[in-house]
């Protein structure tokens, strides 16, 4: 579902943000991506949705290239930063359907999957609200949603539970391992070791830009924790 | 500690003026002496013409027992434009600041950050008031009449001391349209009706200032008990300059220090309880409705319309235009007879019909300048601020994003500009050209505005912004948009005058000027679409 091959960035021409990155996330896959603060994670993602471009190597979204058809694979994309910075002028409800206008939603359809995830996620009564007024958390919940509303085959998610309640983030969980049952694949970074490891299929490090490690979360952790194992990775060259 | 806050306050000032386009990008010494050469050119452009209007009080009331109505009026003036110039910062810095949960989370007194906060209005309202006050000084010291070491003094003094009535009043009024705002439901419409109604009579005093000098020749009496019984500070403030008067000074002082101390006391004792009262919208209730299907250019140009009527400070500096191109239109409809009388007896005093002639020409000029005013497209990529990454991680093409940008701008200019332009023909004598470039060259001078108001923005784009209304109201491809384009508008009428006025009548050169500004105007769309199309890619 995403093929990235040998990406490098760097933003000022010398340190590279990520350096000759290579990964293979497969359909019904949840794909964790662990790192330090700047190590990259956020610029790989950003790469990955065509947000960022990219001085090297080669991104693939279900075999479309996104350098070449950055429309084609923003279809079947959905992507949640780590920050929900959305239009606060906006209503709830005006915001989901500008989102579903977009991505070409039918009206019948979108209600239907508004209504759906609204009342999951308790953000119904609140939907014709000010974006302006909505708390954190109501944000991050109305970012998901809108990530929903197409039924993506690839989710882009940094630090998706970052801001969410325990209950909307045991449900988000659910939703991921529903999309990926479906045939779907969801990348996310985080730094919430424990629930990466209980929720993951497969994990990949990342330190300085570079790949350190990558693979199944047994290949990867084997019988010491995910946290031991990252820390461990980590602290090798300190 | 206060210095470093005051210190802070002045630098994001600085930096509103000295943006960056990336974080990685620092700006250079020439961008930085482009600025400060506008900023000259500014200051000299409306100091020269409130210098004018100074030299005209002082001139025609020398003399005379209203020799001081010029410092009132210059005075009365410079509060009036301070009130508008600093009312939204005012009402952002004091009451909804960003800052404010984390200044307060730190070790600082709640008083130290309002006095920064003070201060840096202050300074913002100074810079406002002393655009009329020191040209006002300057004509008189030139002028050489009534001038005492006295009147000087008191001069230099009232420049410190006018700022401090106008930041009473800015914060009052901003407090004012705060508890009314956020009582409404619909928060920054409320926003803008309430600074609406204060621009309206700031642009009354300003339209009318012409009348107001007539009368002032006439009757000048009039205006001075006007002065006298309700605009007390300022007739003292007058008196105290011109006639080195110490007791009317010192009542000007306290006219302008009280009002001051009482609001900054009233702020101190509330300040805390304002900015750590949590201030919540009005609940609505959601009722599902049947949604509409739009294509992403709807759905961008109705996000867009979003962002102009949700702002404030946005909505106005560009309602301005749109509202003058209607006055303009019911002048048209209302004045016909008068405008045409007038016309008449200028080809009388001239023989021909060399004014009439001129007349749709330089009526199509002023719709120009409404037009050019009218430039919502030149802040909308540095609107997008944080939320950037909206659209680029959308499937929605870059075309279309910067299609709907220009869309709006050619919605909200030329609709208005275009209705002028059908009142023009049903209102004057015209020839076919003239009546022809009346319709065209308002819908082609909108569609200009916005392309080249939308390069000047991907040129010059400002996305690490804290308060919008900064880069509303002093963002670089604004102040680009606007000054280059009056300069594109006013172009033509030079070299005509010049030039072309030997073999061209008015009506044939309009519609020349026409398809040369559609032709220029097309080949920058074709540079937005392609080159600005890789720097709005390159964003972020």
């Amino acid at each position: 579902m995403l093929k990235i091959k040998n990406l490098t960035k760097s933003y000022d021409g010398t340190v590279k943000a990520v350096d000759d990155l290579s990964l293979e996330i497969k359909a019904g896959e949840i794909y964790g991506f662990i790192g330090h603060n700047g190590a990259g994670k956020t610029t790989t993602i950003k790469a990955c949705c065509g947000i960022l471009d990219f001085q090297e190597g080669e991104i693939l979204v279900d075999g479309i290239s996104i350098k070449e058809d950055p429309l084609g694979c923003k279809k079947k994309i959905a992507y949640l930063p780590d920050n929900p910075d959305l239009y606060e002028f906006m209503s709830g409800i005006k915001y989901l359907n500008f989102v579903a206008d977009i991505f070409g939603i039918p009206a019948d359809v979108r209600r239907e999957r508004i209504r759906k995830y609204g009342d999951l996620f308790e953000l119904t009564p609140h939907l014709a609200q000010n974006i302006g007024d909505y708390s954190h958390g109501m944000k991050q919940k109305l970012a998901v949603i809108s990530a929903l509303i197409h039924e993506p085959k690839l989710m882009l998610m940094d630090e998706p539970f970052v801001g969410l309640d325990p209950k909307a983030a045991h449900i988000l969980k659910g939703i991921m391992r529903e999309l990926c049952d479906n045939g779907g694949a969801i990348f996310y970074s985080t730094h919430v070791l424990e629930a990466a490891e209980k929720l993951c299929d497969k994990v990949a490090i990342i330190k300085d830009g570079k790949l350190v490690v990558s693979g199944t979360m047994e290949e990867v952790k084997g019988n010491t924790s995910l946290e031991e194992v990252f820390l461990e990775l980590v602290e090798e060259d300190v | 500690m206060f210095k470093a806050l005051l210190t802070s306050r002045l630098s994001a000032l600085w930096n509103s003026m000295f943006s960056r386009m990336s974080k990685k990008k620092k700006v250079g010494t020439g961008a930085k002496v482009g600025v400060i050469l506008l900023i000259v050119y500014l200051v000299v452009v409306l100091g020269g013409a409130l210098g004018g209007m100074a030299f005209m009080l002082l001139d025609s009331s020398a003399g005379t027992d209203f020799h001081w109505l010029a410092f009132a009026i210059m005075g009365f003036m410079g509060l009036l434009l301070s009130v508008v110039g600093s009312i939204f910062t005012a009402q952002k810095q004091l009451f909804d600041a960003k800052d404010n949960e984390l200044l307060l989370s730190m070790p600082i007194p709640p008083f130290y950050i309002l006095a920064s906060r003070l201060a840096m209005l202050f300074v913002l309202n100074f810079a406002f008031s002393a655009l009329t006050m020191i040209p006002a000084g300057v004509v008189w010291l030139i002028l050489g009449e009534s001038v005492t070491a006295a009147g000087v003094i008191f001069w230099v003094l009232s420049l410190l001391l006018l700022p401090l009535l106008s930041m009473a009043l800015t914060c009052l009024l901003g407090w004012v349209s705060e508890a009314i705002s956020s009582r409404m439901k619909r928060k920054n419409l409320a926003t803008t009706v309430i600074m609406a109604v204060f621009f309206a009579a700031y642009m009354y005093f300003c339209f009318n200032m012409s009348s107001f000098l007539d009368t002032l020749l006439l009757q000048g009496e009039t205006i001075a008990e006007a002065f006298r019984t309700v605009l007390l500070p300022f007739y003292y403030m007058g008196r105290g300059i011109l006639e080195g008067d110490l007791w009317r000074f010192l009542a000007f002082a306290l006219f302008a220090a009280v009002p001051f101390a009482l609001v900054a006391w009233l702020l101190t004792r509330t300040f805390l309880k304002l900015i750590t009262t949590k201030k919540k919208g009005l609940k609505v209730v959601y009722v599902e409705k049947k949604a509409r299907e739009n294509s992403p250019l709807i759905a961008v140009l109705k996000k867009e319309t979003s962002v102009l009527l949700g702002m404030p400070a946005y909505l106005l500096n560009c309602g301005l235009g749109v509202i003058m191109m209607l006055l303009l239109a019911f002048f048209l409809v209302l004045k016909r007879g008068e405008l045409l009388e007038i016309a008449g007896t200028f080809d009388a005093l001239t023989g021909g019909n060399g004014f009439s002639a001129m007349l749709p020409a330089m009526l199509q000029v002023a719709v120009g300048f409404c037009i050019l005013m009218t430039c919502t497209a030149a802040p909308s990529v540095s609107l997008e601020g944080k939320n950037l990454w909206l659209l680029r991680s959308m499937p929605v093409a870059t075309e279309t994003i910067l299609s709907a940008k220009m869309l709006l701008n050619v919605l909200v200019a030329g609709v208005p500009g275009v209705l002028t332009g059908m009142i023009l023909n049903f209102s004057l004598p015209m020839s076919i050209p003239d009546r022809i470039a009346a319709i065209l060259l308002p819908a082609v001078l909108a569609c200009f505005t916005a392309v080249f108001g939308l390069w000047c923005n991907l040129k010059w784009p400002r996305l690490d912004w804290i308060n919008a209304a900064t880069v509303v109201k002093q963002g670089g491809s604004v102040i680009a948009a606007i000054l280059g384009g009056m300069g594109i508008l006013m172009l033509p009428v030079v070299l005509y005058v010049a030039l072309f006025s030997r073999f061209l009548g008015p009506d044939w050169f309009q519609l020349l000027c026409c398809l040369l500004l559609a032709a220029a105007t097309w080949l920058l769309l074709r540079n937005v679409l392609t080159r600005g199309k890789e720097r709005f890619e390159s964003l972020g």
